[in-house]
This record gives structure tokens, sequence and C-alpha cells, in this order.
């Protein structure tokens, strides 16, 4: 059964204040194309931003992205 | 997908004085605009009702929408094949005012020029594609389509001189000279109109590896229009060994204008595959 990365990126924006994805992209120091590639599950990021990433949101790295099968 | 009444209007009426130009077309427009709304409210009550479940859709525009652009790729589409009838172009609209028919289709017409004018701007409307396409992908399709231009324009009149042998004809290099100022020019104005003064974004990491297998596919197409090139020389000096009267097809500028061509394939591969993968995601 084939797997992929997804994330909870979206709903961690959400909880923290409605962040907007430019303002997330500003954080992370990168583009907002990329933040709205990885929230659609088009962009799977480098370990160094997915760590980035759960820092920014002061989660578990494995709260952030999960390795599911895809339905 | 689901269409404005607008829209609606202008699709049919478009496609059915495009089909007869005549009283047919009233009947055709009416008939066709009636099945449309029907299925029309179908589709548009299916599109709501998933958007509105999405309650976490913080940024509408993060999503790419295609939908206009395909409306009004077919509606100009429409246009042409409009403007291509002789029929319409000339007999119609020189007797607009004879009858009523075809008073009724210089008004569709008309009314379809606002609709296409208004389709044109709501493709271009910010609150619609603008949040869609970053600039970098603006900048790609810009490039791509001066490269095109600046392609077509060459060899149209590489292939438009009569002797294909000399490889720096006095036409030819007139035509380089202008090719490169206007590449030069449509760049600069390009990247003007795109960042403006400001300065252009860094690439992040997912620019760098769209960017790496955009050229690891333009180096493959590199290599098979260069194997081609290769394996025409190949046939063409075994068949001037075989047949002593027969001479190399190719000549040398010739192979350095099919290099070019290579060149400029490959080059318009890699900016077309970064597109792609800005689009479709990596």
């Amino acid at each position: 059964m084939a797997k992929q990365i997804s994330n909870n990126i979206r709903k961690l924006r959400f909880e923290h204040d409605e962040m907007t994805q430019a303002a997330l992209a500003e954080a992370l120091g990168v583009t907002r194309q990329t933040v709205a590639a990885m929230e659609g599950n088009k962009y799977p990021p480098s370990l160094e931003l997915a760590f980035k990433l759960a820092d920014l949101f002061d989660e578990d790295i494995s709260d952030v992205f999960e390795y599911n099968e895809i339905n | 997908m689901y269409f404005s009444k607008a829209e609606i209007i202008t699709f049919v009426s478009l496609l059915s004085i495009l089909i007869s130009g005549q009283i047919a077309s009233v009947f055709v427009f009416i008939g066709c605009a009636i099945y449309l709304f029907k299925f029309n409210n179908k589709m548009r009550y299916r599109y709501f009702t998933n958007e509105t479940s999405d309650a976490m859709l913080l940024e509408a525009g993060s999503r790419f929408e295609w939908q206009p652009i395909a409306k009004l790729l077919t509606i100009l589409s429409l246009w042409a094949l409009i403007w291509y009838r002789v029929d319409i172009r000339k007999t119609d609209t020189e007797s607009i005012l004879i009858n009523f028919v075809e008073f009724w289709v210089f008004l569709v017409i008309f009314a379809n020029i606002l609709f296409t004018t208004n389709i044109v701007y709501k493709l271009f409307d910010s609150s619609v594609n603008s949040d869609a396409f970053s600039k970098r992908e603006i900048m790609l399709a810009g490039s791509l389509l001066i490269d095109i231009i600046a392609g077509i324009y060459y060899f149209y009149h590489w292939l438009s001189i009569g002797d294909h042998s000399v490889l720096l004809d006095k036409n030819m290099v007139s035509v380089v000279i202008f090719i490169a100022i206007f590449s030069a020019i449509g760049a600069a104005a390009l990247s003007l109109l795109v960042y403006g003064k400001a300065a252009q974004t860094a690439k992040d990491e997912r620019d760098l590896q769209i960017e790496v297998k955009a050229y690891k596919i333009g180096f493959f197409a590199l290599t098979i229009l260069l194997a081609l090139i290769i394996g025409q020389l190949i046939m063409d000096e075994m068949a001037a060994s075989l047949w002593a009267d027969r001479a190399l097809a190719l000549n040398l500028a010739e192979i350095a204008n099919y290099l070019l061509l290579a060149i400029m394939l490959a080059w318009g591969v890699v900016s077309a595959a970064q597109l792609f993968y800005y689009r479709r995601g990596y």
C-alpha cells in the first residue's frame, strides 16, 4: 500500500491566532507558495524545514507531520 | 465548475453564431440556454456545498483557479473561429440592419464583447488569480513566451532565405541583432512589470528542487535532440559513402541551426517543466 506524508499545518495555523500563510512563510524564511504547497501535500519539506515548523508551533514533529497510507 | 448566467449566454450564443449564423441560431440559443441553466443549478449547488464545509480555508487564493482560464480560452477560441468564418465576417455584418435575425446576431456579438471583456477582467482580478500565480511563475511564463517569439522569428527568417548553406547571411545578422535587443528589452520590461522596484525574492528550497528537476528534464530533452541530429548526420554519411553521387544532405549552416534549435527547445522544456511543477506540485 502506498504511503504519503500529510500534515496539520493549516490546522496549526488556525490555532495560532489564524496565522496567515504569508506570516508563516516569513517566519520560516520561505515563500508563501511553498507554505501553500506543503499544506496541500504537494511538497514534502526538507527535514530542516520540518523541524523549523514544529519549533515554531511548539509541537512535536510527529504532531505536525504524519506518514499515512493513501486512501 | 459552474457558470454564471452571463457566461452561459456568452458560450451558447457564440456557439450558435458559429454553428449557423442564421435564424437557427435563435432556436439553438434558447434550447441550449434552458438546458444549461438547469444543469448549472445542480453544479452550483454542489460547488457551494463543498466550499462551505471547509471551515479551515483561511486563504481562498491558495488554490489554483483554473476555471477562469479554461473559460477564457474557450471563449477566445470561439471568437477566433467566428472571425475566420468569412460568411459571418463579411455577409452578416454588412447587412446587419436588413432583417431581425442579423440584427439579433449583431446584438449578441456586441453583448459578447462586453462579456468577454468582463471575463478577461476577472482573470486578472486580484481576488481570483493573482494570489495563485506567484511572481516567479509569471516571470517564467513571460520569459518562455519571449523565447518562443524570438525562436519563431529567427527560424521563420532562416527558412525564408533562399540559400541555407550560408552560415552568416546578411539578413540573418540583422535578425539576430533584433532578437538580442528584443530579448533584452523584453526581459527588462517583464522584470519591471512583475517586481517593480522591489528586489526579486530569494529562492527557497522548493524553488531550488523544482529547478533541479526541471534542468534534469531539460538535459534529457537536449540529449534526445542531439542524438537525433547525430543520427541524421550518421545516416547522411552512410548514404553518401554508399552512393557516390549523393552529397551530404545537411550542410554546416543547417547543422548549426539544428543545434541552435535543439538548445532553444531544451531551454523551453526547462521553463515549461518548472511551470508544470509549480502548478502541479513537486
